[in-house]
């Protein structure tokens, strides 16, 4: 035992020291190895055409790591950077790179890393803006970039991880801590190299000011970051949009950190139960505001309270399902879950609900050895109503339990007291959104335009054909969206072409649909299960496009907008399971079966992390 | 000691329903009531017609932390073709101010600023639209519509808020479902 131990810790070192001589080596090669001057001053022409102002950069096919432009302006001012760069075999290729001079800020710091030629800045002269572009300079010295030492540490010990689980023989009894190790390393690399601030993914910063509020209580000051990064302000907040180099990303971080706003307001606490997805995420941010951390720590904090829960509890999931242990494990690695239990997202919270609530009913449907006893009562109870808390359509699934075989319990009677209970239950979880949709109380979505839920409801009722045909066609058209999305969605970050490459994409498709086909040891769901599942599956989703049709569209609008391809993520893993064929027979060594389901996601999330996220926000 | 460990499961089964008749209780006892800012229709209310004239004015309550806005939509543009004056005001303290002169949109969007104003039961904020000059003889027509509404208006009032009920029932639902799995029952007939 001492000895695996050392060999681990031995591995966390040369780990470490490989990623400190990837900083020193790797990306500083050419500022230790070059002996031209470090910094370069960059002398520019100007030249105007209407309000359109050029800069022509005297580059001199120098070679630049970092651009840095000094300015001074007013007002946000969008400005494009177009140079050529020679590609392979000496190819000159075009590059256009879009940024902001941001007001909150006076400098602009733009990785190159090339021999750029033919450079020039164009922005548009604005009289309000009054932007004024002060110096330009190379910028070719050594940086050691701790964000990105540490996040090449993480990645090495993935890597080393993976290796590990191979000669640990990738025992199907472990897929559950193999799938905590990796989900919670590249979470924590999304985590770490990701700017400390919101927009990054769906309405993160309406996320962020619920979680804010959840502990606070009576007059409350915002923090600068605070104030920030809410719904109201995020879309003028220093940085935003703008923020593609660590240089930035710390002047960011020491303005949000620099200490209270002006804004305060008065919090009553009353809190709602639909606020319990936020749990996770306010208690690791407040613990962390209560021993004064800076701003931008508390806020990743939250973020990796929130990683950590969807972390722990998948795990319990995979771990106690007794089939489709690695189906689970594919689908849960999926870059989309990644993605979202790093963020300031209650959809962990539905997803982990409802798996976990699934794989205690796939366990008593299958397992005769299962009883439903007080524990499982509780666990199931809970995880679904934490789900249904957050977003009460999913309570289809409930009534599932009352397919629980009646051997299962100690007696009939018992099975029939707690399946009125479970009755009971799930017709209160679904009055908190059938009753106010009836009772025309529920408010619409402006976002989406002329809305109103009661209009819309009584559209729907009075025009029942029309609508089931508008649902039945927008469902089947975008059916391959809403599922193939999740396979490549990293919220709003930016340069997803290489997360939504075709080839990343298909791979991690392929994947799940060769584990659907051949996970299927012991899936023996009988017929009448395996369609009560599906029909829970549908009538879900019918409830998820219907919700988003009363809320979020014109009335009588003759398309469905505002439905994400996310809110499909929990049905995943019940769907699959359901239709999963039972006659091919899965010859595979478990070894290497439980390999290529772990490695793949791992590597192909870590490879999209770090040119999506890390090389684009904190090189 | 020894009771408890045997009984621990019927003991978090009778808590959580204890839980749920104490909220119960205490929520028809308090009769806790909120502000409701609903539309000028609902699903079960028959048409209005409604025709306003200059100045008009509205009183609308307004909960805390609801909106972050309210919003005034108006049947055409034909407003938008004459000057007109939205202010809100809280306890007489002015909080918005507009002048729209020609606008685009037939939306009003009103902040709310939460800075200026201490909502403590909700704010009540008033709100009054002037026009000036030629528009004086200008109607805006607000209508209730059971289908396809072309305006809304916003108004608010106070009311008990029974939903808050559900804190109570949810917790004897879960009770009540957990409570035959305490027991050891017979065997399986």
């Amino acid at each position: 035992m001492n000895k695996k131990i050392y060999k681990y810790i031995i591995g966390i070192i040369v780990c470490l020291l490989l990623s400190i001589l990837t900083e020193i080596i790797g990306f500083n090669f050419k500022a230790i190895t070059s002996s031209d001057e470090k910094f370069q001053d960059v002398t520019f022409s100007e030249s105007h055409n209407g309000d359109e102002t050029t800069l022509k950069l005297s580059t001199d096919n120098r070679y630049i790591n970092k651009l840095i432009i000094e300015y001074q302006t007013s007002k946000d001012v969008n400005y494009s950077l177009n140079y050529s760069s020679s590609g392979l075999f000496n190819d000159e290729k075009t590059i256009t790179f879009e940024d902001i001079f941001d007001d909150s800020f006076n400098q602009s710091v733009i990785n190159l890393d090339c021999q750029p030629s033919n450079a020039i800045i164009v922005y548009k002269q604005s009289k309000t803006a009054q932007l004024e572009i002060k110096t330009i300079t190379i910028d070719n010295s050594f940086h050691f970039n701790i964000v990105r030492t540490i996040s090449v540490f993480l990645s090495f010990i993935l890597i080393f991880s993976l290796i590990c689980f191979y000669r640990n023989g990738f025992k199907t009894s472990k897929l559950h801590l193999y799938f905590a190790i990796v989900c919670s390393l590249l979470g924590a690399i999304i985590i770490i190299s990701q700017p400390s601030a919101t927009y990054f993914s769906f309405d993160d910063q309406i996320h962020f000011q619920n979680i804010i509020d959840l502990f606070h209580v009576g007059h409350t000051t915002y923090s600068i970051g605070e104030y920030q990064l809410i719904d109201s302000n995020v879309s003028n907040s220093a940085g935003h949009n703008s923020i593609d180099s660590i240089e930035e990303q710390r002047a960011q971080n020491e303005l949000f950190n620099s200490g209270d706003s002006d804004f305060s307001k008065n919090v009553t606490f009353a809190p709602t139960y639909n606020k319990i997805g936020y749990l996770p995420m306010a208690i690791g941010y407040h613990l962390a505001r209560l021993v004064n951390l800076p701003f931008t720590a508390c806020f990743k904090i939250g973020k990796i309270f929130n990683l950590l829960f969807y972390v722990l509890i998948m795990a319990y999931a995979i771990k106690t399902i007794k089939i489709g242990k690695r189906l689970l494990s594919v689908i849960a690695l999926i870059p989309a879950n990644i993605f979202l239990a790093s963020q300031y997202s209650y959809d962990p919270a539905v997803i982990i609900g409802i798996t976990v609530f699934v794989a205690h009913l796939i366990n008593l449907y299958l397992d005769k050895n299962t009883k439903f006893d007080f524990r499982i009562a509780v666990i199931m109870l809970a995880s679904i109503s934490y789900a249904c808390f957050v977003k009460a359509i999913y309570v289809p699934f409930l009534l599932l339990a009352l397919l629980i075989p009646k051997e299962r319990f100690d007696s009939k009677k018992q099975s029939h007291l707690v399946k009125i209970g479970i009755i009971v239950v799930a017709f209160l979880l679904s009055a908190t959104f059938i009753l106010p949709t009836i009772s025309g109380t529920m408010e619409s979505d402006s976002r989406g335009g002329n809305t109103s839920v009661s209009g819309q409801l009584s559209t729907v009722l009075s025009n029942p054909l029309d609508y089931a045909t508008l649902l039945g066609n927008t469902a089947i058209s975008q059916f391959s969206d809403m599922t193939m999305n999740n396979f490549s969605n990293y919220g709003y970050i930016v340069n997803q072409t290489t997360i939504s490459s075709t080839n990343f994409l298909y791979i991690l498709l392929i994947l799940l649909l060769f584990t659907f086909l051949t996970d299927n040891d012991e899936n023996n769901l009988i017929k009448k299960q395996r369609f009560a599942i599906l029909i829970a599956n549908l009538a879900t989703i019918l409830f998820i496009w219907t919700a988003l049709y009363l809320t979020f569209n014109p009335i009588g609008n003759n398309t469905i907008k505002g439905v994400q391809s996310r809110y499909f993520l929990p049905l995943f893993f019940p769907l699959l399971i359901c239709l999963q064929p039972k006659n091919i027979k899965n010859a595979i060594k478990p070894k290497t079966y439980n390999a290529i389901i772990i490695t793949i996601p791992a590597i192909i999330n870590l490879i999209t992390i770090i040119t999506s996220i890390l090389a684009v926000y904190s090189y | 000691m020894e009771t408890i460990k045997k009984h621990h499961k019927a003991i978090i089964a009778y808590t959580i329903i204890a839980f749920g008749i104490f909220a119960l209780i205490a929520i028809l006892i308090v009769k806790p009531s909120r502000i409701i800012l609903e539309e000028a229709y609902s699903f079960n209310q028959k048409p209005k017609l409604k025709t306003i004239e200059f100045p008009f004015s509205q009183t609308v309550n307004v909960p805390d932390k609801k909106l972050s806005f309210l919003e005034l939509r108006f049947e055409d543009d034909s407003i938008n073709q004459y000057q007109y004056t939205v202010t809100t005001t809280y306890k007489s303290t002015p909080v918005f101010s507009h002048v729209y002169d020609n606008e685009i949109s037939n939306i009003i969007r009103i902040p709310i600023d939460y800075s200026i104003i201490e909502p403590i039961e909700g704010g009540v904020f008033d709100i009054r639209i002037d026009c000036e000059g030629t528009c004086k003889n200008a109607k805006i027509e607000l209508y209730d519509i059971d289908g396809t509404p072309t305006i809304k208006s916003l108004y608010g009032y106070q009311k008990v808020d029974y939903g808050l009920l559900w804190y109570g029932l949810f917790p004897i639902a879960i009770g009540l479902t957990l409570l035959p799995l305490t027991k050891r029952g017979g065997k399986h007939e």
